[in-house]
């Protein structure tokens, strides 16, 4: 069944028992909501300008979904109160910006072009791919991002974030939780966390500024080949660790210090309160490898392991 | 993707939308150009985050009567050819009834420092009295801190919030009660650390930072849990 938008209107899907099947045709520029209490929402897309919404659900929930000119809104609603669990399975045109909300609900996103902007309580944020804005937050579940190019805003508090191969403005935050990016292209990076280490690699640009900051975790920066850099280290009962000849070299703690790498032309700030902040080469960046291997093995786990207790709820 | 440039409440259009954006009565179009505007906006994300509590504490008020009934009062001064004003047509702010209601509740609940406080990410202030910066980090922003930082503003802050999800609490999934409260710890802890070191270092431009940080940061998570009380009463 496809609707064609002219008006606001209320698109009645394919709902059998306890599944829902739509398909709302869509004018470039128009956004996605989708508003989840519990279970799942999986958005893909494809090259057509076709907003296609399955759903599975429980008895107690079914699926509303409000198409207008420039807004398809998708939420779970509770037939007696708060909503049960509805696993949503979306593809959108590339193009489309997508708005998702969710309490106890993971989140996965594959191929988007447009803004992206996802927040949940309960369970992890993956997104593959994300151009212009893309905001992500998550209390308690990891958060990933692969392939987007853009402003990215992430937050985990209760566990960790992965960036890899992103480009743009990154802002990555947690409380208790690990950053790891890698092959990160952009002129603006900041990196803070709390009770978490903090892992770098990637570009330093000219008159780029890089930030990372932790309190309880080590910092470790792979620099590329021939850093450019003024680096300022700050930490007061951790140490520092080169394996490039600085004029500091040497394991200190609890100082504050300056020095240059080439002419200085990025901006890189590394603050650990109690932690080891290291510089590494490139080259020895990768002989870490089996280390972030082992990091990107751990999330995998964890979404398995949220996928198998959705499976047996 | 374009996004508007963050505006001051004060030339903001939006800012005077949102009690009607949160009540649904925005139409599709004006909806989606606010949510658009919003990312962008942290004045508003900030003003619209303290009208979604102000709804969170509506929605908790027990209904009750008015100690007095004040309409013949009203009515007797019509009655009496009272001279009627007209109002002016300039619009500042709109608030329905319950929220105007519930707007008092939570004004009273919280300080000026909290409003402060969660309607802006601030630069990182130093603490007073400690010395000018003049140590080898003399680069960025530590060498750019305001003066005036005062952390017991946090801490009313960071105390009002922190009453506020307390009241809630019962309402919230255990599990998500427990984790919000260890990542407060986790920044308690921090905290802590950070104020034993700049009492042996207060001159320090970094433990400053650091400290300020971890206030701020605190308010943020304590933000993020009011967001959370507010998903679970409007679910």
């Amino acid at each position: 069944m496809i609707a064609f938008l002219g008006v606001a209107c209320l698109v009645a899907g394919m709902a059998t028992g306890t599944s829902f099947d739509t398909t709302i045709a869509v004018r470039p520029g128009a956004r996605l909501t989708v508003n989840n209490f519990e279970g799942a929402i999986h958005v893909s897309s494809w090259a057509r300008n076709l907003v296609k919404i399955g759903a599975t659900h429980a008895q107690r929930a079914s699926v509303m979904v409000d198409g207008g000119p420039v807004e398809v809104e998708v939420r779970s609603v509770g037939r007696m109160g708060v909503p049960g669990m509805v696993d949503y399975d979306i593809v959108v045109p590339r193009w489309m910006d997508l708005k998702l909300q969710g309490v106890t609900t993971g989140m996965r996103m594959e191929g988007m072009e447009g803004d992206v902007e996802a927040a949940t309580v309960n369970g992890g944020i993956q997104l593959v791919g994300g151009r212009g804005f893309v905001h992500l937050a998550a209390v308690q579940g990891g958060v990933e991002v692969r392939d987007a190019r853009g402003r990215l805003e992430v937050n985990a508090v209760n566990d960790d974030v992965h960036l890899d191969n992103v480009a743009g403005e990154v802002s990555a935050e947690a409380v208790n939780g690990d950053l790891v990016m890698e092959r990160v292209d952009a002129a603006s990076v900041e990196g803070e966390t709390v009770n978490g280490s903090i892992h770098y690699s990637g570009a330093l640009r000219a008159q780029g500024r890089y930030r990372f900051a932790t309190h309880n975790g080590d910092i470790t920066v792979v620099l590329p080949r021939d850093p450019d850099a003024s680096v300022s280290v700050s930490t007061f009962s951790g140490e520092f660790v080169s394996s490039l000849p600085v004029q500091i070299s040497d394991t200190r703690r609890g100082r504050n210090f300056n020095f240059v790498l080439g002419h200085g032309a990025a901006d890189l700030r590394l603050e650990s309160f109690r932690g080891t902040i290291r510089l590494v080469r490139v080259e020895d960046g990768k002989d870490k490898s089996d280390k972030l291997e082992r990091r990107a093995e751990k999330l995998e786990r964890k979404a398995e392991k949220l996928a198998k207790k959705k499976e047996d709820e | 993707m374009t996004h508007d440039v963050p505006a001051t409440p004060r030339d903001d259009r939006w800012t005077a939308r949102l009690s009607e954006y949160l009540d649904g009565e925005l139409v599709p179009a004006e909806r989606a150009a606010l949510e658009a505007h919003l990312p962008g906006c942290e004045a508003c994300r900030a003003a619209l985050g303290e009208l979604r509590m102000v709804v969170a504490r509506a929605a908790a008020l027990p209904a009750e009567a008015p100690a007095h009934d004040l309409w013949p009062a009203i009515e007797e001064r019509i009655a009496g050819g009272a001279r009627v004003l007209p109002l002016s047509p300039r619009r500042v702010w709109e608030l329905t009834l319950p929220q105007l209601a519930a707007a008092g509740f939570l004004i009273a609940l919280l300080s000026a420092g909290t409003m402060w406080l969660v309607s802006s990410k601030h630069p990182l202030p130093p603490v007073p009295g400690a010395a000018p910066t003049t140590g080898p980090v003399a680069s960025g922003g530590a060498a750019t801190l305001p003066a005036g930082f005062d952390a017991r503003r946090y801490d009313a802050a960071i105390a009002d919030l922190e009453r506020v999800l307390q009241q809630h609490r019962a309402e919230l999934d255990p599990a998500t009660v427990r984790v919000i409260e260890a990542n407060l710890r986790i920044i308690d802890q921090a905290t802590a650390d950070a104020r034993r070191a700049l009492a042996a270092d207060p001159a320090s431009p970094y433990l400053n930072n650091h400290l300020a940080e971890q206030l701020q940061r605190k308010v943020d998570v304590l933000q993020q849990a009011t967001a959370v009380v507010a998903a679970h009463v409007n679910s």
